[in-house]
């Protein structure tokens, strides 16, 4: 019967309410692609408990803040993501979104990762789709750059080994010339 | 004095070789220093209840609201964030007369008109707690009630975005 008083107080301590805790990464994602060319990202998605996580897209006509004005599916838009999937998560799993656009323009959507437990996450999605294929220059550029650095060093040391050689030969020059002349007054 | 000439040059030379690879050589007296720099990733993060009783309503009363709930939404990432609840099912009529505010001073706002700016943690790892006020009112409820309903649940969901 004492014990009644204890067991109120410790209900009444228990938590009302439980939580979930749950994440996305990168929290925007800028892509640039060309109109059919499908190319794909990395997420993570974040728990802090087994769940299972509904994806979904949805999509504006114009760039906003407010979720309200995401409205859009993306068959609306001639867009094609992997989205609309359930993925089990039971503290951080890879997500590899991927989409592509039949029309050029710049699309600006949201992508939500929903947890059954009430909560969800999103990631802004800025899509410019141009209707030019990427060219291959611009792919090789950044290789092109790369090699130049590395190899800057040895550039910086050749000045030094032509004058070297420069040296050696004037020397060896000099020196043959000094012999040959000493033959000469020993012949003569 | 061409001879000495050559001999100065040839000498000059030798040494230029031997100079060569010492200032290029890795037995130069080094110190090796090394650092870590961490650029943590940008995580939106939240926290929130996942589940919570509004109280009751009794149709006789003058208000047809439940009391005043304070529940907590903690920003676990590191970025600012917006937090918009939803209802998950549009059709949802009850529910749908959630209303949301962020102090009691701040006016009440309708479930789908309201949304919550929540600062990231002031250190990486950390959690900024940020609460508000959550009440049912069905004042403007159009339907009538005839018989009792009990145990009427519906999934709110909170959708956190960066706040950029």
């Amino acid at each position: 019967m004492t014990k009644i008083p204890f067991i109120l107080l410790f209900l009444f301590f228990i938590p009302l309410v439980s939580s979930l805790e749950i994440g996305i990464s990168p929290p925007k994602l800028e892509l640039n692609i060309s109109v059919d060319q499908e190319i794909c990202r990395p997420f993570r998605l974040i728990t802090d408990r087994q769940t299972t996580f509904t994806i979904e897209t949805k999509w504006s006509e114009e760039l906003s803040r407010n979720l309200k004005d995401y409205t859009l599916p993306e068959e609306n838009l001639e867009l094609r993501t992997n989205a609309h999937t359930s993925i089990p998560v039971s503290s951080s799993q890879p997500y590899m979104f991927c989409i592509n656009a039949k029309e050029a323009g710049t699309y600006y959507g949201v992508l939500i990762a929903s947890a059954p437990q009430g909560a969800a996450v999103g990631s802004w999605l800025t899509i410019t789709v141009s209707d030019k294929q990427e060219s291959v220059s611009s792919k090789i550029t950044g290789l092109v750059t790369k090699d130049n650095a590395s190899s800057s060093i040895s550039y910086s040391i050749l000045p030094i080994v032509l004058l070297e050689f420069t040296l050696l030969f004037a020397s060896a020059g000099m020196l043959l010339l000094v012999v040959s002349r000493k033959k000469k007054t020993k012949l003569v | 004095m061409i001879q000495r000439g050559g001999i100065f040059l040839l000498a000059l030379a030798f040494s230029m070789f031997f100079m060569l690879p010492t200032a290029n050589a890795d037995d130069i007296e080094l110190m090796t220093v090394e650092t870590d720099i961490f650029v943590p990733e940008d995580i939106v993060s939240i926290q929130v209840p996942d589940y919570v009783y509004v109280g009751n309503i009794t149709t006789t009363n003058s208000k047809l609201e439940t009391d005043d709930i304070i529940l907590d939404i903690n920003n676990t990432g590191n970025v600012d964030i917006i937090v918009t609840p939803e209802l998950a099912d549009e059709g949802e009529t009850i529910f749908s007369y959630l209303y949301f505010a962020r102090t009691t001073s701040d006016p009440y706002r309708r479930i789908g008109d309201w949304s919550l700016n929540i600062s990231k943690p002031s250190s990486e790892g950390g959690v900024r707690k940020q609460s508000f006020h959550l009440k049912l009112d069905l004042d403007e409820y159009p339907g009538d009630f005839t018989d009792s309903i009990f145990n009427h649940k519906a999934d709110v969901r909170f959708v956190a975005v960066a706040d950029d």
